[in-house]
């Protein structure tokens, strides 16, 4: 009788402990943690914690009666594609995650998709490389905006003003998809770039290239590529004279850019925060306070608003991954947060894979040793 | 415009040349390629970094601790590694194995210290350029070119005007005669290893303030320095600067009036036509 009563107890015990520990929904983080790129994927991280803790301070996610609080899962992939690939494959089999968030850059979210679609595990990265979403591609959704966005952004900015434009950009997906967006948005102007020039990221000597810019002619410059190199080319240009506008993707907002920030001075970029927001200023107190240092803004952002969306989508599929987050996010999630202008926010669904329009982008220039938000040139 | 250009080749040549001399001098005592060369141009970058950034050290003192370290590190793989593989007639191969393994060391642990994060360090003056006879001079290339030669001199002088420099020059020319003059053979392999890893690290410390430093910075820089070696003739510490020169220039006068898409395949093309003309490099051993 006492053993039975015994073990009666344990299968209780146990039980309960088995329903305790299913109780969090696992949403995978992938990024570059560490490396060059570490400016994107820290505050990615950071931002995405900020919001699953504030969400489970609330209890969790309500999944039909209950609620079950979020339990991210970090993978630093260094920015390498190959580490991506083998850290989204670790989160899909090992952790069984019901959602991944990343990767930050756009070569890893190439090689990421060619998993996440067939495992039908949603993804919702940041990358900006406008060929990682497509009718492919339908478990992939991107928190941010495209690449085009932002090079419509900037022409709609510089309007008429130059005639000559040239490309520079690394050899990445960023720069190479960047560099396609930049023509595609020049073939709409009628314009072809005056000259192409690329370089591997973290060249010492990027002399020859700006050199060879100087020489083309061009009184504006197309950059594309990741932060830290631009820096090099800012040296560069200041060495030899060559005072021409640069504009880029929002990559110049990473805060090593402000690490030479004379050599980078007026140089602009749009951008999916909106400092004026008061939900951004909201959440940048927060972060802040939380982790003592002021991140790069547009990861940061995106990774709290995407977590936000994420939990939204979750609680309409009742905490269930696959095809039923799919739908649930395919349906429609929304919200007003960190990023986008003032009054707009975050939005994905079937019809809007990508969160933030060109409509809700910023622009940004680096100014007196600090990331200035202005409206016109 | 040419002025600037040739200027930006010297300075990244005078990198090269710096690495490229090192891959020489532990050739001429060990006959093997030292292949963390370009790691020991990192770790004196990282060093200096540390020294004036972290412990915000006065310069002389974070180069005195930059090269003082690499010198360390240099006598460490010497006595744990190579001297033993050495007594043990090791395999040529498996000794660039080891240096090859500790490259990899170095870089991993260098990240775990450092982390991958790019890293800046600030130039040796104030100033971003100079104005030189109209031309418009980055401020560091100048410290470049200037330290590359100061350093260079040092170096001619030790070894052709001091006993202990020529008996390493003896030494490397000939261990056996050298032994049997009294030389201690060991010793001067050793200083041959500090005097490399020295001289990278100086180049790792002049270099970094032009760009940042990052653990990934040593490969690309020692694979030059290795073809500046190669060039100039393996085992001739004059003909690394030459070729190191050789190809700096190169790189910059290719990229900036043909192609910067293809500036690093030319300069090697060059090197293979230059081994394909003459083996031994420009100024190889046989002619030293």
């Amino acid at each position: 009788m006492k053993k039975a009563l015994f073990v009666t107890v344990i299968i209780f015990v146990f039980g309960l402990t088995s329903v305790w520990g299913a109780d969090t929904l696992k949403i995978g983080v992938l990024g570059p943690m560490t490396g060059p790129s570490s400016d994107i994927g820290e505050p990615m991280m950071q931002g995405a914690k900020l919001a699953a803790d504030e969400i489970n301070a609330q209890g969790g996610v309500k999944c039909g009666p209950v609620k079950r609080k979020i339990e991210l899962v970090v993978v630093d992939d260094e920015a390498s594609p190959a580490k991506s690939v083998s850290g989204a494959q670790k989160l899909i089999n090992r952790d069984n995650v019901l959602v991944i968030k990343g990767p930050a850059n756009s070569g890893c979210a190439l090689a990421v998709r060619q998993v996440t679609n067939p495992a039908k595990v949603v993804l919702v990265t940041p990358a900006i490389n406008d060929t990682i979403i497509g009718p492919d591609y339908p478990y992939v959704f991107r928190s941010s905006c495209s690449y085009i966005d932002q090079v419509d952004a900037l022409f709609d900015l510089l309007g008429e003003k130059y005639q000559n434009y040239a490309l520079l950009h690394d050899t990445t997906g960023v720069g190479q998809g960047g560099a396609t967006s930049f023509k595609e948005a020049l073939a709409k102007k009628g314009k072809k770039p005056v000259i192409e020039e690329t370089y591997e990221v973290n060249t010492m000597n990027l002399m020859p290239q700006v050199t060879r810019v100087k020489n083309s002619g061009a009184d504006f410059i197309c950059w594309s590529g990741v932060g830290a190199d631009a820096t090099t080319i800012g040296k560069a240009m200041k060495q030899i004279g060559l005072n021409v506008l640069v504009g880029g993707n929002n990559g110049l907002g990473m805060r090593i850019t402000l690490k030479s920030a004379d050599a980078l001075e007026g140089w602009i970029f749009p951008d999916i925060p909106d400092k004026n927001k008061p939900e951004f200023q909201q959440f940048l107190k927060k972060y802040v306070a939380r982790y003592n240092s002021i991140p790069t803004y547009h990861p940061a952002s995106q990774g709290y608003d995407a977590i936000y969306l994420i939990g939204q989508a979750l609680e309409k599929s009742k905490g269930e991954g696959g095809e039923a987050l799919l739908k649930a996010v395919q349906e429609g999630v929304s919200i007003i947060g960190a990023t986008g202008k003032t009054g707009t926010g975050m939005r994905l669904s079937k019809d809007r894979p990508v969160g933030i329009a060109s409509s809700q982008l910023t622009m940004w220039r680096i100014h007196n040793g600090d990331y200035e938000m202005f409206h016109s040139l | 415009m040419f002025a600037q250009i040739f200027i930006s080749g010297i300075t990244m040549g005078c990198i090269y040349a710096m690495v490229g001399f090192g891959f020489a001098l532990v050739f001429n005592s060990t006959q093997i390629f030292n292949f963390a060369q370009g790691e020991f141009l990192m770790l004196g970058a990282m060093m200096h970094y540390t020294g004036t950034v972290i412990f915000k050290l006065p310069f002389a003192l974070s180069l005195i601790l930059s090269l003082g370290t690499l010198s360390l590190v240099a006598i460490f793989i010497e006595l744990v590694a190579i001297s033993p593989l050495r007594k043990k007639s090791a395999n040529v191969i498996m000794m660039v194995l080891a240096f090859i393994a500790f490259s990899m060391l170095f870089k991993n642990v260098s990240e775990m210290i450092w982390g991958k994060y790019p890293l800046m360090v600030k130039g040796f003056f104030i100033q971003e350029h100079f104005q030189i006879a109209g031309i418009m001079v980055q401020s560091q290339s100048l410290a470049v070119m200037i330290t590359t030669a100061i350093s260079l001199v040092i170096l001619w002088l030790f070894f052709s005007k001091t006993m202990f420099g020529m008996a390493v020059m003896a030494s490397a020319y000939n261990t056996k005669r050298a032994y049997l003059c009294g030389v201690s053979v060991h010793i001067m392999i050793i200083t041959s290893f500090v005097l490399s890893a020295a001289t990278s690290a100086l180049a790792g410390t002049i270099v970094g303030p032009i760009a940042f430093i990052s653990p990934s910075m040593g490969f690309e820089l020692g694979i030059k320095g290795f073809a500046a070696a190669v060039v100039g003739g393996m085992g001739s510490p004059v003909g690394a600067i030459l070729g190191g020169l050789l190809i700096g220039v190169l790189e910059s006068l290719l990229g900036s009036y043909v192609s910067t898409a293809y500036s690093t395949l030319m300069a090697f093309t060059f090197m293979l036509i230059v081994l394909y003309i003459r083996p031994e490099g420009i100024l190889g051993v046989a002619s030293r």
